[in-house]
């Protein structure tokens, strides 16, 4: 879905027009509205975004929901490459991850997905790990 | 735009009057009892387009010699109002103009007038030249938008000496033949206009509300009684007006005044 899409959907769960919104943050009107109808060429700004999210009261689902329609780190995302800068193996495995075709990054989600569940099920042993 | 599961019949010349206001009135009942808006009215345009699933897009057109461009409909994303930001120190000052501008358009979109066979399907003239955006102008009736007497005059002179204009030239010159065809071309059929004017008005003063508003303040002869009603409804006095001379409510007398009309087939209870 489009960065406008996406917004139009979040604005409307929250029953606010493009106006009611756009006057929230103080944003011209038809710059909400050429944003909103994918009118600019390039994405706006993770600023820009906070912004708008603010000013639809968005949780943090939605806030990255914006800022990945928009192309931009999430804040998921931004955690996980945090955490990756202070963890070589994790580091390791997204550099390898890179080179896997879709189909084997699926498999290997899906392995990672469960192998976490579990962990979180029964406690994580080697949470210390974590740390280098 | 969502289905909202109506009797719409195919667009054409043929749907009558009480037609569109049936539509209009079950839209409009659709809406109060899905929405927040329990009351229906007065009716605000842009969340209604949002209930509808019709995109607003609000930006600064350029328009053609001899017309205005106020707002528009084009079919691409499951339909986008396009509204030009122009006009928008009019749409401030008058919010009446602009919930009928709107409500047009929205009439245009539930009527479906974009799929009748007339509606040339390369044309695109404006604001952008894509092919899924198909704009048509309206060719008269401007005062009913609420715009003063004379500024309808200028424009429908402008409009009219661009053509006599064109037309002399036609015989000799090819270009000016090529834009006397795209005058006539762009402009939607009037029985578009009219039907979409027609739906815009019942959309907003929905007629149980108005018959409802009608209990507690009865109409009486004069204009004070249109321009309250107006006011409730916040539309313009002369959509009012219309309003009520084609519920068959008032008639104009020979003062120029509105009179309610009486109706003697209802009988007294005692």
């Amino acid at each position: 879905m489009t960065f406008g899409k996406v917004l139009q959907k979040i604005r409307r769960s929250k029953d606010m027009t493009q106006r009611e919104v756009a006057k929230k943050i103080d944003m011209d009107f038809s710059y909400f509205s050429r944003l909103e109808n994918d009118r600019f060429d390039s994405k706006p700004t993770p600023d820009t975004i906070n912004k708008i999210a603010d000013a639809l009261d968005c949780d943090e689902k939605e806030r990255d929901e914006l800022m990945g329609a928009a192309g931009r780190i999430t804040g998921e995302l931004e955690r996980a490459a945090q955490m990756a800068n202070k963890n070589p193996e994790m580091m390791k495995l997204f550099r390898s991850a890179i080179h896997l075709s879709p189909e084997q990054l699926a498999q290997y989600a899906k392995r990672i997905e469960a192998d976490a569940q579990q962990s979180i099920k029964f406690g994580n042993k080697d949470k210390k790990s974590d740390k280098p | 735009m969502i289905n909202p599961n109506l009797d719409i019949p195919e667009p054409s010349k043929f749907v009558s009057f009480n037609t569109v206001d049936l539509i209009a009135l079950q839209l409009s009942q659709l809406y109060r009892s899905e929405s927040k808006n329990k009351q229906g009215y007065p009716l605000d345009c842009e969340k209604f387009a949002d209930w509808l699933e019709l995109s607003i897009y609000s930006d600064n057109f350029d328009e053609p010699e001899g017309a205005s461009f106020f707002a528009g409909l084009a079919i691409s994303d499951g339909g986008t109002v396009y509204v030009n930001e122009k006009h928008r120190q009019l749409f401030d000052e008058r919010p009446d103009v602009y919930v009928i501008c709107i409500g047009h358009e929205i009439g245009h979109a539930t009527l479906k007038h974009l799929n009748h066979p007339s509606i040339n399907q390369e044309l695109s003239l404006f604001p952008e030249d894509n092919q899924n955006e198909q704009f048509m102008l309206h060719s008269s009736s401007w005062f009913q938008y609420g715009l003063p007497k004379e500024e309808v005059e200028k424009r429908k002179n402008f409009s009219r000496k661009l053509k006599e204009d064109l037309v002399k030239k036609a015989a000799l010159d090819s270009e000016a033949r090529q834009k006397l065809r795209q005058f006539d071309e762009k402009f939607e059929p009037d029985w578009m206009f009219k039907q979409a004017e027609h739906f815009a008005k019942c959309l907003c003063i929905p007629q149980d509300k108005l018959y409802e508003v009608l209990e507690i303040m009865p109409l009486m002869k004069g204009w004070r009684p249109i321009y309250s009603l107006a006011e409730s409804f916040r539309v313009s006095p002369s959509v009012m007006q219309s309003r009520l001379l084609n519920l068959n409510l008032i008639e104009i007398d020979k003062d120029n005044q509105p009179v309610p009309i009486s109706h003697n087939n209802q009988r007294t209870l005692f």
